[in-house]
């Protein structure tokens, strides 16, 4: 069963992890190549010790966490490519550089999306904001975005932020009392 | 998980991130152009797609000048046409995002993959979602004098006009010399939707340019008015077909192309 799996997501995203690396490193295939094995190696190894749920991450999100942490992981040893990309936010959960930590990162990811698609009770105002914040916008096109004033927007984000914060927490997930739903892609 | 705003700004990118994997996933391809080969006059363009001989088409604007020559405008090329024509461009539900003109003189998103902006006119941003800054990182732009290759990951609007591209270029296949025409097509494709600068973007066309570093886009503007020639292209002659070539535009003789157009489910 993991071989079919693995079979099926590498046949729909290889191309796409290629890209992803290609996308920074440009278009230096031995580089590249290293990459994504080790990203598909990563994976593989987690679909074969089952520390991979799907019922908890689909896999293009796995596949997205396992990519970004094999990123970090290049570039906390090469300089080079640390200064493309910019600073390393690694103080996020699952986050590490450490592929066996991406099963963590797209769990978190993934109930980032169920907010993003407003299943997760969150006010549609607040999805809103969340979903302007998901593609990188600046805080004047957030308000652009929302035809409001700065400040005005500048406080709906803080809202949605909290919202974001109270639907994330422990708390929140153990009161809910509902199995994760599966995570059919 | 005790997270702050700024990490919790930050995982929202990483989902914003992720669904382009999903996007990838369901990724329905429609038809490449294939690979075109040029011939030395500059008249033929072969489209090598089963079942797709012989496109024609008017020839559009032509907009590229020779470095070598000022007279020169180069007058052919291979130019993507789609089989169901942009029309079916319509929003997709859920998209309440009006798109501005991005036609001649119109605001349009150029970035080069990375985000950075460099030469050419100025370009200005028609909208915050098309930059996907953090996405990917910039190639050097060291590379871009002497690069032999680039891909354009060009998004038109709901009017099948330019709402946005991105391009990178560099070597095909940095050290091992892969040739543009080596390229898998799944791989071309899927380099565009790493790039693409359009997260909702219902359809994506993907070229792959090969030629002399002096006859490829070096700036945005170039790169922009690459995708503006291709989308402008007439098509209403050619075949109803995704696949198709038209010869007579857009780029010199000396350089090859592959297009890719993918369709979102």
């Amino acid at each position: 069963m993991p071989r079919a799996v693995f079979d099926d997501a590498h046949a729909r995203l290889a191309g796409w992890v290629r890209a992803r690396f290609a996308a920074r490193v440009g278009l230096k295939a031995d580089l590249i190549d290293d990459l994504s094995q080790r990203t598909w190696a990563a994976i593989w190894r987690a679909l074969e010790a089952g520390t991979y749920d799907p019922t908890r991450s689909a896999m293009p999100t796995f596949v997205y966490a396992v990519s970004e942490n094999i990123w970090r992981q290049h570039a906390k040893t090469s300089a080079r490519a640390s200064e493309r990309a910019g600073p390393v936010d690694d103080d996020l959960p699952g986050f590490t550089g450490e592929p066996s930590e991406a099963v963590q990162a797209a769990d978190c990811l993934e109930r980032l999306r169920d907010c993003l698609r407003g299943q997760a009770g969150l006010r549609p105002e607040d999805v809103q904001v969340l979903q302007l914040l998901s593609r990188g916008v600046t805080d004047r096109a957030l308000a652009e975005q929302l035809g409001v004033a700065p400040s005005t927007a500048h406080a709906r984000k803080r809202a949605a932020l909290e919202a974001l914060r109270r639907a994330l927490s422990p708390e929140r997930e153990r009161a809910s009392g509902e199995e994760p739903l599966g995570r059919g892609v | 998980m005790n997270l702050n705003d700024r990490q919790l700004e930050q995982l929202l990118r990483h989902a914003g991130e992720a669904e382009d994997a999903h996007r990838a996933w369901h990724a329905r391809h429609v038809g490449g152009v294939g690979r075109v080969h040029r011939g030395a006059g500059g008249a033929s363009c072969e489209v090598v797609v089963p079942g797709v001989r012989g496109a024609g088409g008017a020839r559009g604007r032509v907009f590229w000048r020779s470095g070598v020559g000022v007279g020169a405008w180069m007058a052919a090329a291979a130019v993507l046409g789609l089989a169901v024509g942009l029309a079916v461009l319509a929003a997709r539900p859920g998209s309440g995002r009006s798109s501005q003109p991005a036609g001649e003189g119109g605001a349009v998103a150029v970035t080069r993959s990375g985000g950075a902006s460099e030469g050419g006119p100025a370009v200005e941003m028609d909208d915050p979602f098309a930059a996907l800054e953090g996405a990917v990182a910039s190639v050097p732009a060291g590379n871009v004098a002497g690069a032999d290759a680039v891909v354009l990951t060009i998004v038109p609007d709901d009017r099948g006009e330019l709402k946005c591209v991105r391009w990178a270029s560099g070597p095909w296949g940095g050290t091992l010399g892969q040739k543009l025409a080596d390229v898998h097509a799944d791989e071309l494709r899927a380099m565009g939707l790493g790039m693409v600068c359009e997260h909702t973007a219902p359809k994506v066309l993907v070229v792959g340019l090969e030629g002399p570093a002096e006859m490829l886009p070096t700036s945005d503007a170039r790169a922009a008015d690459l995708a503006r020639c291709i989308l402008k292209t007439p098509r209403g002659s050619l075949p109803s077909s995704s696949e198709l070539c038209t010869p007579g535009t857009c780029m010199p003789t000396t350089v090859r192309m592959r297009m890719e157009a993918v369709v979102m489910r």
